[in-house]
């Protein structure tokens, strides 16, 4: 569902500051919705295991890299847990974007690098400063790459992939080489999300709950956030 | 009205009970009410009014959370009174190793019942628990305890009662304990059979005992919380959530002032429940 707002994007490019302004609702905007509708055709269609309901994510990285899942829906830092479990599978496991309505159209959703912050009243402003430059540098990102391997590009210039990261950073690769085919997830963009996400997704992934009444849950669950920021027109 | 005599204590005598009492109760019990009428995040605190409130209970998980505690409650409660009472009778019949069978009924509640629900999780995975699995040599398919939404409240409640059943038997042992065998030998000569002795002696005399066990384990449900969060986390869904899991899913979303006001209504909930039931079971005392 998170994964799918490349698509939203696609289709209502003002999706963000409208939900942010509370103008425009996951209910009430059809390409929101989809996201939520995507997970209960899965479930409708039988296409999840039988015991989906406790699979954990470990679980879900074992099936996809032993075969006996297909597609598992996950963003590429399970290559870290792949590569540690089932190392020999590491190239045996792609990635493609999750597909929108419009073949025309395909891109992907990102997930941006974790961010550092420093305390704006720190004595020591300057070292944390220079660490945080030294992070950012072609020499840290290179080093952050060796410990704990590449999940994707970097945002750093001049710290580049090596030729042999795993098949599924590959796959990844021609949506960022090309414009207009990524977008960033919708939490970079607006800073509501409702913190009952998860479960209202296991119940429509469950069968328990329909994608409509999901949506309406999930825009009542927002609120709380919104409000608990203190945004304006909430 | 009974008059208030004057205490042989002096005041320097009581001011460290004071002390402790006011700064650890008193003053947190007043500040959790005045916090649950802000918005709060820890720093600063906005005055609302009664709007913690309000969402509180327009929060569309609340209403499942609140029915799914009672049932929680009510289940595990009832649960471990039975069966409390029968394994003490058990226990106090003289069979063999007597005293090594009821530490083995007390030992579940002296684990943790983090480890007790890890244990139980795996245990209850549907296609590699133990349970399953051994449901599946005698041919029966065990249903998925903890994933199925209509059963996750139910398999939780029975871990529960499997880990608290040895604390109602101890106290049943205890309340069987002083019940005079003069009862037992009247009611012998009267020619009372072994089931009427149980129901006409042993239940009516065993009321004290009966009235700890129900009132501990029903407030033990009604906050109930580890034992569902280190199963279930509420799920799948929010079909094992209870009160007190909805709480805890606020404070981690930040929402300080609203799981604060959550905690002043299930506080009220439980005195609610409770102050009239020790009130009820306390006058039939005096009508015995």
């Amino acid at each position: 569902m998170l994964a799918d707002f490349y698509n939203v994007l696609a289709e209502a490019p003002t999706f963000a500051e409208d939900y942010t302004a509370n103008r425009a609702k996951y209910a009430t905007t059809p390409a929101a919705l989809r996201g939520f509708e995507h997970l209960q055709e899965v479930f409708e269609a039988g296409y999840l295991n039988r015991d989906f309901g406790v699979a954990l994510f470990e679980d879900g990285m074992r099936m996809v890299a032993t075969g006996e899942g297909a597609h598992y829906p996950m963003l590429t830092f399970g290559i870290g847990t792949l590569k540690q479990n089932h190392p020999e599978h590491l190239d045996d496991v792609g990635f493609f974007a999750q597909p929108g309505t419009d073949p025309e159209r395909n891109g992907l959703t990102v997930w941006m690098p974790a961010a550092l912050y420093v305390p704006a009243d720190t004595p020591h402003a300057e070292e944390a400063v220079a660490f945080l430059n030294f992070v950012a540098s072609p020499e840290g990102c290179r080093i952050m790459m060796e410990a704990v391997g590449a999940s994707g590009p970097y945002l750093i210039r001049g710290c580049d992939l090596p030729e042999d990261v795993p098949q599924a950073v590959r796959d990844m690769m021609p949506y960022f080489e090309e414009d207009g085919r990524t977008a960033p997830a919708l939490e970079f963009l607006s800073p509501v999300k409702g913190p009952a996400l998860e479960q209202i997704t296991v119940e429509v992934g469950s069968g328990i709950r329909d994608a409509a009444s999901a949506a309406a849950l999930y825009d009542q669950d927002v609120e709380k956030q919104a409000r608990q920021l203190g945004l304006p027109n909430w | 009205m009974a008059t208030r005599r004057p205490s042989p204590y002096p005041y320097w005598f009581v001011l460290p009970a004071a002390v402790v009492f006011v700064t650890l109760f008193l003053v947190p019990t007043v500040a959790s009410f005045w916090f649950s009428l802000t918005r709060w995040d820890l720093f600063e605190a906005e005055f609302i009014g009664l709007d913690n409130y309000r969402q509180f209970f327009r929060e569309p998980f609340l209403v499942q959370g609140l029915v799914n505690t009672l049932i929680y409650a009510v289940v595990t409660s009832g649960a471990k009174s039975v069966l409390g009472l029968l394994l003490a009778v058990l226990l106090t019949s003289g069979i063999w190793f007597q005293g090594f069978l009821r530490s083995v009924v007390f030992f579940p509640v002296l684990v943790s019942t983090i480890g007790v629900g890890i244990a139980f999780a795996a245990l209850m995975h549907p296609t590699r628990g133990a349970i399953n699995l051994a449901l599946a040599t005698i041919g029966i398919e065990g249903p998925a305890w903890l994933s199925d939404p209509a059963l996750a409240l139910y398999s939780v409640a029975l871990i529960d009662i499997w880990k608290g059943v040895g604390l109602a038997t101890l106290i049943y042992i205890a309340g069987l304990a002083a019940i005079s065998p003069d009862y037992y030998e009247a009611a012998r000569i009267d020619g009372a059979t072994r089931w009427q002795q149980f129901w006409r002696v042993t239940v009516p005399l065993v009321r004290p005992a009966t009235v700890t066990v129900v009132t501990l384990s029903l407030i033990g449900g009604l906050r109930s919380f580890d034992i569902i969060w280190a199963t279930t986390r509420g799920g799948p869904g929010f079909a094992s959530d209870v009160l007190a899991s909805v709480i805890y899913k606020q404070y981690q979303a930040g929402f300080y002032g609203l799981s604060t006001a959550g905690n002043v209504i299930l506080f009220l909930l439980i005195a609610a429940i409770v102050l009239p039931m020790t009130w009820w079971f306390s006058k039939r005392e005096v009508d015995l």
